[in-house]
């Protein structure tokens, strides 16, 4: 008896420690893969690089400079282990354009960006998880509540981003004049971008919740508890939402890494700095440097959070380490 | 055929945002706003607001002069804390800035320095710091774009400096020089600034009236009006310019045209259809930046396609009607061209206009017959445009497919997809190509309808000898003497029926309680006016 006391413990921590290795040794894995993806990038461009940097009209001499200063007139292997070498130490190279360090345009770029990404998440979340509960909740409830969630959650859901945005702009900015048409300089001009990020996101995640709310209330267990009167608020709070915890953590991962990155639509209505806003320019204007770091940095940011989403999904949820076993 | 020459250059990307409008329905003009010619800055009288917002549709690309993309952004900024040894007028008049006068004798052209410009750390931008310019801006290793377009194709010989002035000896005679060292390019750089070039890209050190505050990259840049020691042009006082300047980043019309309603700028150009809003509105001040050159119609002229005909070139150039055009493609912002010079380029001769085809529908099916097409004898053509010329490319397949015999598969992608088509594949008839630039010379065209496709922007083949006679003599040549040549060769063109002119792109500009002169892609900074003064 006792052997087996002390060997549940210890297995479960020796699961955990291989499910967190795996995921690990997997993030470096993709890690690796990615910085040769983003070092293949700049040679994959359809015609001569140099080329298109220095552009159509540039002479012999300034396209033979462009040439030397993206490292293409080395061999191919010099080019990579150059190029790891100077990631290893932080250094993303220079923009060509603007000759400023990558890192520096990321950084520049990175704080309102961030500032939207999270405060969209909080928001989608803070609207998502109590809608999509209480709709669950009310599923058996005879009234307008659940045609008004479809409803709403439907058309916000099914609306793009840039129709969000111009809408949002037009009535809250335009006419009434309550909020700034465009800028990041202040808490305010903040508001009406992250509405627009948040609202359809926040709509399908809501369905999602219902879902899989509608789904926990519908087990055995749930009954047995609910024939032992246990409150409807302390049967949502107990069971139902450490359930619905889990659906949702998974969405948001995913969602805050393409937030971080697809803020485009909403950067370019509001007239914002940003991450994504800066990668189309990149690309637009052929500035290749950028394109790899910004690449590789996005990518990043969406392989680390989908591992700390699965190693959180983990803990608060153990048996989501099947899958690995 | 493959061509070596496969992307899009800065100048091709600049030409293509031309086009760059929003989608919507064409409205006729509404009589809010009178749109007004660009006045010269000395023309504008009264003080300058304290400050100044203007939207610019593009974030900076590198603030060092040589080394710009000419984004609208740059363009902006450069004007403002840059100066140079030659100010053009919005009417196209060159006139002394940081050169008092010059004098031109044969390839060689001497400045005289004017003394009182400083930079920002005291020193005076001397002719040695004007000739250290000269030799950055001709030399490959600096990584300027195109030392051939400031110094003529034969390019530099010699740089000479003297008290107070500077020589530039070119290889040959270059009459194109003078404006282009009036625009962005001849941006002229301090001694502190060439000491540490790579810092240029986003530190300018010039010797404008303005220096670079508060910078965040894509959303705002203000610039401060240093104390002194900056050269004015002429008719222009130091008081006539704002203390301030905030140039605003705002890509999207449509949010631009929010800005200026709610007072969030004070000064913007409005694309597409937006513009209707504020045309509408009381308030605004319009005044019509204009671009240089024209989006044209050119055929695909290699051996063994049908565009290598004349007659069949003509022929089609007669199907298309460049009003229906310009209302397709720019929702009514644009001004229909027959000739490929625009009247705000210098040599523009309006006479040419009869110089080309003619829209006439009856007289292209009889040409096109008896060029050997028709019903029995089938043409198929490949049209290229892109998506932000806007209904431009359905308008002109539907004219040619109005030709017996004709048919017509559209290629209507990306901007880049399009130059991808033109200069990879070759496989093409006809490319709605905007022949659009900064610059206000008729240089512009040079490149692009010069030399072999595989190594040049000629991706059409055209092959014009009595153009390129003419531009060669043109630009050896100054004044009257140079306009006649490029006049002559611009007649050679469109009687080829090589290009076929279709619209001027116009940008709009609307100021709030200003008045204020620009072209399509800045506003002066020399220009900007309170209202009502």
């Amino acid at each position: 008896m006792s052997a087996i006391a002390i060997g549940r413990p210890l297995r479960r921590e020796h699961t955990a420690a291989r499910f967190a290795v795996q995921r690990l040794t997997r993030l470096v894995v993709v890690l690796a893969m990615l910085t040769v993806a983003s070092f293949a990038l700049i040679h994959l461009v359809p015609g001569d690089p140099a080329r298109l940097t220095a552009g159509l009209n540039a002479d012999p001499g300034a396209v033979a400079q462009a040439r030397h200063e993206l490292g293409l007139d080395r061999a191919l292997p010099a080019q990579l282990g150059d190029y790891v070498s100077k990631l290893a130490h932080g250094d993303l190279g220079r923009s060509f354009a603007t000759r400023e360090p990558v890192t520096k345009v990321i950084g520049q770029r990175l704080a309102p960006t961030v500032r939207l990404a999270v405060g969209s998440l909080l928001l989608i979340l803070v609207l998502s998880i109590p809608l999509g509960i209480w709709s669950a909740a009310r599923a058996n409830v005879r009234g307008p509540g659940e045609r008004v969630f479809s409803l709403v959650t439907g058309a916000l859901g099914a609306l793009p981003p840039l129709l969000i945005s111009t809408l949002l702009a037009f009535v809250f900015a335009v006419e009434l004049r309550w909020l700034p048409v465009a800028g990041a300089d202040s808490l305010s001009a903040d508001v009406l971008p992250i509405l627009a990020m948040s609202l359809g996101s926040a709509a399908l995640l809501a369905r999602l919740v219902r879902n899989e709310a509608l789904n926990v209330l519908r087990q055995d267990y749930v009954r047995t508890a609910r024939s032992k009167r246990l409150s409807q608020w302390r049967l949502l709070a107990r069971h139902v939402l450490p359930n619905v915890l889990t659906a949702a953590l998974t969405v948001g991962g995913i969602l805050f890494a393409s937030l971080i990155g697809g803020t485009v639509i909403v950067e370019v209505v509001f007239a914002r700095p940003g991450l994504g806003s800066t990668l189309v320019e990149a690309v637009q204007s052929k500035d290749y440097a950028v394109v790899q770091g910004m690449t590789l940095f996005l990518g990043l940011i969406v392989v680390v959070f989908n591992a700390l989403v699965d190693l959180l999904l983990a803990v608060v949820d153990p048996r989501t380490r099947a899958g690995d076993r | 055929m493959h061509i070596d020459v496969r992307c899009v250059s800065a100048t091709l990307l600049a030409a293509a945002s031309l086009t760059l409008v929003a989608c919507g329905d064409t409205k006729p003009e509404a009589n809010g706003t009178a749109a007004a010619r660009p006045a010269d800055a000395a023309q504008l009288k009264g003080p300058a607001p304290a400050k100044v917002t203007i939207a610019t549709r593009a974030d900076i690309d590198s603030l060092d002069p040589p080394l710009t993309t000419n984004t609208e952004g740059d363009q902006q900024l450069l004007l403002a804390t840059y100066s140079r040894l030659v100010y053009q007028t919005a009417n196209g008049k060159l006139q002394p800035l940081l050169a008092s006068r010059w004098q031109t004798r044969g390839a060689a052209t001497t400045f005289f320095i004017r003394p009182g410009a400083t930079c920002a750390d005291g020193r005076p931008l001397d002719a040695a710091a004007v000739a250290a310019n000269f030799r950055r801006m001709a030399d490959p290793k600096s990584g300027a774009r195109s030392p051939s377009r400031l110094f003529g194709p034969a390019g530099l010989k010699r740089i000479t400096v003297a008290t107070g002035s500077v020589t530039v000896e070119l290889k040959a005679p270059f009459s194109g020089m003078l404006e282009f060292l009036a625009g962005v390019p001849g941006s002229l750089v301090c001694p502190a600034g060439l000491k540490d070039v790579k810092a240029l890209a986003s530190t300018p050190q010039g010797t404008g009236p303005y220096l670079l505050g508060e910078a965040v990259r894509g959303d705002h840049y203000t610039l401060n009006r240093r104390a002194g020691g900056y050269v004015l042009p002429d008719g222009i006082t130091p008081e006539q310019l704002p203390k301030t300047i905030v140039v605003k980043v705002s890509e999207s019309a449509s949010t631009t045209a929010n800005l200026l309603l709610t007072g969030g700028v004070d000064i913007a150009s409005v694309l597409g259809e937006d513009h209707t809003r504020l045309d509408s509105d009381t308030r605004f001040t319009r005044v019509d930046g204009a671009a240089h050159g024209v989006d044209g119609m050119l055929f695909n002229a290699r051996r063994g396609l049908p565009g290598a005909d004349p007659a069949v070139r003509s022929a089609l150039a007669s199907a298309v009607d460049r009003r229906a055009y310009t209302s397709a493609a720019t929702f009514g912002l644009g001004t229909p061209s027959a000739t490929l010079y625009t009247p705000n380029m210098s040599c523009y001769a309006a006479g040419n206009a009869t110089a080309g085809p003619a829209f006439d529908l009856a007289a292209a099916k009889a040409a096109l017959a008896k060029a050997g097409y028709g019903p029995g004898h089938p043409l198929k053509l490949r049209l290229v445009g892109f998506q932000s010329q806007n209904g431009g490319p359905e308008y002109v397949q539907s004219a040619l497919a109005k030709l017996p015999g004709v048919s017509v598969t559209l290629s209507n992608g990306s901007f880049q997809q399009a130059v991808k088509v033109v200069t990879e594949t070759g496989d093409w008839d006809v490319f709605l190509y905007p022949y659009t630039s900064p610059e206000s010379t008729p240089e512009l065209y040079v490149s692009q309808v010069v030399g072999d496709p595989a190594t040049s922007l000629n991706v059409g083949n055209i092959q014009n000898p009595a153009f390129k006679r003419a531009a060669v003599r043109a630009s050896q040549s100054e004044g009257a003497a140079a306009c006649a040549d490029w006049q002559k060769g611009e007649r050679a063109l469109l009687a080829a029926a090589d290009v076929l002119p279709l619209t001027q792109q116009i940008g709009p500009w609307y100021g709030r309680d200003v008045r204020f002169t620009g072209d399509f892609y800045a506003v002066d900074p020399y220009s900007i006016r309170k209202a009502g003064e």
